[in-house]
């Protein structure tokens, strides 16, 4: 009985004050966000559940078309497994991306702090290579495989920092210490590179530095989220 | 003293600079002076394995002597928290565990003879069989039981046991 009086309580409220009903819708909205949200820690659940997305995005997915040099690179990418596969041009941008519980961003996005990362690439002689660099653009692309099946996958535009060379006998003295120490890299992010969410290693620490006779250097450390 | 006003200084303004991920909680950037007072746990590890590294290495690089062998000694502490900490495990990282935390033990015992080692150290030793024995230490942390905690807190409930 007191159930059902307080519920057409309710419904009478929100049919009379239209505030209170936008209110509400928001609220609502904001409750379904939070229960889809990519929470850490249940790796096993998620391995048991097959509805478990690979990745979520957490903005909107805005269309545009790939710069020719972008598409390009994709081309490179996919081609490398499926050498017949037709790669359109059109894609959806998002500015940030959560892949088991860990979030990223482009870095002109307003959570920026994500957009720096580790990414395994492999050099010109094919050995997988670790490289920090700042993410430019992440979309969303799906390519028609030779078989005939449309594949859809997340990719990241990354700019590299490139290590610092070691110049008139001054070596890095972070790399002394190993992963726990990290590495100088020159302050500018150059190279373009195309990667699929797959390749993130992790974020690191950024830290701008001025040491004398070490010019326009960044200081990157390496760091896995532990909680 | 080490962390003397000067080189506090110094990891007060890298840390002012320091990019962090938003997952990381930034430590307090008064940490060690008395108006600021006790740091957390995660407060620590932040400053320790983040901070700390950038920062005592830029200013003790050319260092020989005494603060060299503090860095190295530190480092190893750290090399070996981080390796503690990784979500994966392999025999080869857990040796690697239990060599870098020993060599940080013995190099306590050699640059501070007046300081005897604690329980905890001792327990430190034995994080390396632990995960041997059960795998990564991070699902056995309390975050992840507080993780739990705030899992359940946010599900509806009736409020009645058992209903």
């Amino acid at each position: 009985m007191r159930t059902s009086a307080r519920a057409a309580n309710l419904r009478g409220i929100l049919a009379d004050d239209e505030d209170i009903r936008q209110t509400v819708v928001e609220m609502v909205d904001t409750m379904k966000c939070i229960e889809q949200e990519d929470i850490r820690g249940f790796r096993r659940a998620a391995l048991l559940d097959p509805s478990t997305p690979e990745y979520l995005t957490t903005s909107k997915a805005r269309p545009f078309t790939l710069e020719n040099d972008h598409h390009q690179l994709l081309r490179i990418q996919i081609e490398r497994t499926d050498p017949g596969a037709r790669i359109p041009t059109d894609a959806h941008a998002v500015e940030e991306i959560s892949s088991h519980g860990v979030s990223y961003a482009t870095c002109f996005s307003p959570a920026s702090r994500n957009s720096a990362i580790v990414f395994g690439s492999p050099n010109p002689d094919g050995v997988e290579t670790h490289r920090a660099g700042k993410v430019t653009k992440i979309f969303q692309h799906t390519h028609r495989t030779s078989g005939g099946k449309n594949v859809s996958c997340c990719y990241l535009i990354v700019q590299e920092y490139v290590p610092m060379v070691p110049n008139r006998g001054r070596a890095d003295p972070y790399k002394k210490f190993g992963f726990a120490g990290g590495f100088l890299c020159q302050k500018e992010a150059t190279c373009v590179h195309l990667i699929a969410l797959s390749q993130v290693v992790c974020h690191f620490a950024l830290t701008p530095l001025s040491l004398e006779g070490y010019e326009d250097v960044i200081h990157v450390l390496p760091i896995d989220r532990v909680s | 003293m080490v962390l003397a006003l000067d080189v506090m200084n110094e990891i007060w303004a890298d840390m002012r600079v320091t990019q962090l991920p938003s997952w990381v909680s930034p430590a307090p950037p008064n940490w060690g002076t008395k108006e600021r007072g006790k740091l957390s746990a995660d407060n620590w590890r932040v400053i320790c394995t983040i901070h700390l590294p950038i920062t005592l290495i830029r200013l003790w690089r050319e260092e020989t002597g005494r603060k060299q062998a503090l860095l190295e000694n530190f480092m190893d502490l750290v090399s070996a928290v981080r390796i503690a900490n990784m979500r994966v495990s392999s025999p080869n990282q857990i040796d690697a565990y239990n060599k870098l935390m020993l060599r940080y033990l013995t190099g306590v015992k050699t640059l501070f003879p007046n300081h005897p080692l604690r329980p905890v150290h001792h327990a430190a030793l034995h994080l390396g069989d632990f995960m041997q024995l059960f795998g990564p230490n991070h699902p056995r942390t309390s975050m992840y039981y507080e993780r739990y905690i705030n899992f359940l807190h946010r599900l509806n409930t009736n409020q009645k046991i058992g209903l």
